[in-house]
């Protein structure tokens, strides 16, 4: 049996190859997860990009002697809706980055994602006021829990509640939109809004003013502004 | 056995369960999440085997191969036992009788005096035991009183539900010779309908091919399976026979041989089929022995663990207790985790429902400690290969699957490990806690 005995060389051949797997998952991994991270950011860029080409636009037609307020909202109406479309997304792509992320990043893209949906939120707002629209505007404050474990499952039940009702809510109401945002108060903006619309806890909606943290008060909430 | 030594030897027994259940405990309920780098040193360790095992298996291809037949061919005694199993056993000896050999052999049985058929046979020697022997049906204990009456200088034991090929003693032979003590071969399935059959055929096929094969090239093979084995009955006396306290004393009896500085040799061209158990329950329960008494040669061979006089074994050995215990570790976490988000998911849903009042549709079960997208390729690349060495595997015993395996395939790759794992867990805090073993 002398003769088969595996040399050294064969044990260390071996280590190479598991070792030059494991690297190429590591890279691999790594690579996929940026990607999946760049993509998102990407396209909270373009979304940013639009916004401020709204402002943008807003801001020339109010210097212009051609000032058709009509002909604004009209535009504004579809960029808006296009806008609102692509944040939509956003929310479940961050959410599953987060949960999937290999390595723990700073919190980049969530602010990006904040800030961009707070300016969206606004937007909306200005163009139900100068243009006289009767568009719902929800803001859903979600809870985001830190810890994993029994925690994080409370937290999601009580969101995913929340998500199903409002994503009704959304089928039945044509000319509703919802903007969904974390409760997070250590976020300055956030924050204020926090305080502004007295928001004690979440999930929360807040609409038309008031806050409703029973589902069973999305009933009331009446479709048209 | 002096008190204080029995004291001793029981505590030594239980610190070494309780060390792999405080591991099991400990990875469970203090490392907070099982991330990624954690991930890719788990995949390092288990991979290694597969990938070792590869390369072994092209580099050394024909050492499980059987080699020439000696000019003079030794005096070989073809030893099985009868006992409540009447029904398979004529089968087996009908078999036993067709055997290739070229000089005469005597087929021993092994019995208590009840198995009447034997005595019109001329070419059977009953060896009628005691009534004593077979209370417990300890295998041991009936091959080492039996064994006792056999002269023979090698015994070639099969069990009483195991039907040996023709050829499968005589391509043995060459392998016992130098340092090798003891010589095993192929184990087939006879049954193989049901789906659990099914799965044990698959498992079999597998396992008694290229990972025994590599073993035996690395001087690592620490199973004499009892089902079939050729030993050198020298040995097997001088090392005091089979083990009557262990209950997987064909392991046992492979790591005394080892102590001794015999290797134990697989042949891949020797086959036999045996029976295998056809419902979970027995499957459990063989499982369970088999798990039990593994870890108890394990605890009583720790010596051997990083020991150089035993060459690639002794590093080997931790190796494979090592991925063991992290296989329980991880199969324990998991199940942990499975269960605990499942009871918290109904909880609060149900929490939900009676603040909220019933509406199904808002009701939605997410498992939440999942880090799916990450462990998705690091599984689908320890897949791979794995298939891959199941497929050499397969190649080298000759074993070819059809549509019937589909799901049995599946199950195998998906769930049958982790079976395996939950029964060596349990088999882990039977031994902790102290349940009576049985054979």
């Amino acid at each position: 049996m002398v003769k088969y005995r595996p040399t050294h060389n064969i044990f260390l051949t071996a280590l190479l190859i598991v070792l030059i797997i494991v690297i190429i998952l590591f890279f691999g991994i790594i690579s996929y997860d940026n990607y999946k991270r760049t993509n998102l950011e990407e396209d909270i860029k373009i979304l940013n990009q639009q916004l401020i080409l709204d402002d943008l636009y807003n801001n020339y037609l109010e210097h212009s002697e051609n000032y058709d307020l009509s002909k604004k909202c009209n535009i504004l109406a579809k960029q808006l809706n296009s806008q609102y479309g692509i944040n939509r997304k956003l929310l479940d792509r961050l959410r599953n980055i987060n949960k999937d992320a290999v390595v723990s990043t700073d919190n980049y893209i969530k602010f990006m994602y904040v800030l961009t949906n707070i300016k969206l939120w606004m937007h909306y707002n200005n163009f139900n006021d100068e243009c006289n629209n009767d568009t719902k505007i929800l803001l859903y404050f979600y809870t985001e829990e830190k810890e994993t474990g029994s925690k994080q499952i409370k937290a999601d039940a009580q969101n995913d509640l929340f998500e199903n009702r409002l994503d009704k809510f959304t089928k039945s109401c044509d000319n509703s939109v919802v903007f969904a945002l974390p409760y997070l108060p250590e976020i300055i903006v956030l924050n204020q809004l926090i305080i502004d619309y007295n928001v004690s806890r979440a999930p929360a909606i807040v609409v038309d003013d008031n806050v409703i943290y029973n589902i069973n008060d999305f009933n009331n909430i009446i479709c048209n502004k | 056995m002096s008190i204080i030594k029995k004291t001793k030897t029981f505590f030594k027994k239980k610190l070494f369960y309780l060390i792999i259940i405080s591991l099991m405990l400990f990875f469970t309920i203090f490392v907070k999440s099982f991330n990624f780098y954690l991930q890719l040193v788990v995949v390092f360790i288990f991979l290694y085997f597969i990938v070792l095992s590869i390369l072994i298996s092209k580099r050394y291809s024909e050492v499980s191969r059987s080699e020439e037949f000696p000019k003079n061919p030794p005096k070989v005694a073809v030893v099985t036992y009868a006992y409540n199993n009447w029904k398979p056993i004529k089968h087996t000896i009908d078999q036993l009788k067709k055997l290739e050999y070229p000089i005469p052999y005597t087929i021993y049985v092994i019995t208590d005096g009840t198995c009447t058929f034997l005595e019109n046979d001329k070419r059977i020697k009953p060896i009628i035991l005691d009534k004593k022997y077979f209370i417990d049906n300890r295998k041991a204990v009936i091959m080492n009183q039996g064994l006792k009456q056999i002269k023979e200088q090698l015994i070639f034991g099969v069990d009483g539900d195991t039907i040996p090929e023709k050829d499968a003693l005589i391509k043995m032979i060459p392998s016992l010779k130098n340092d090798v003590g003891m010589v095993v071969g192929v184990m087939g399935v006879t049954n193989k309908k049901k789906f659990i059959e099914k799965l044990q055929t698959i498992e079999y096929n597998f396992s008694f091919g290229l990972p025994r094969m590599v073993l035996t090239a690395m001087g690592s093979l620490d199973i004499g399976t009892g089902a079939m084995c050729l030993l050198d009955k020298k040995i097997f006396d001088s090392v005091g026979g089979y083990d009557e306290e262990n209950i997987t004393e064909d392991k046992e009896i492979a790591y005394k041989f080892i102590k001794k500085g015999y290797k134990i040799h697989f042949v891949v061209d020797a086959k036999a089929k045996t029976e295998v158990p056809s419902t979970w329950k027995s499957y459990f329960i063989q499982r369970l022995r088999w798990a039990r008494g593994g870890f108890d040669t394990n605890n009583k061979y720790l010596s051997f663990l990083f020991n150089r006089d035993l060459g690639v074994f002794g590093f080997y050995l931790p190796y494979s207790l090592g991925v063991m215990i992290l296989s329980m570790m991880l199969v324990f976490r998991t199940l942990y985790h499975l269960i605990s988000d499942l009871f918290f998911t109904i909880y609060y849903n149900l929490y939900n429902i009676i603040l909220y009042g019933i509406n199904l549709s808002d009701f939605s079960f997410n498992f939440s400690s999942f880090n799916i997208s990450s462990l998705i390729i690091i599984l689908l690349v320890s897949l791979s290969l794995s298939i891959y060495f199941m497929s050499l595997s397969f190649g080298y015993t000759d074993f070819k699957l059809d549509i019937s395996y589909f799901f049995p395939i599946l199950f195998f790759l998906f769930v049958y490990g982790f079976i395996i794992i939950f029964m060596y867990i349990i088999g882990i805090a039977y031994e902790l806690i102290g349940v009576k073993q049985r054979w």
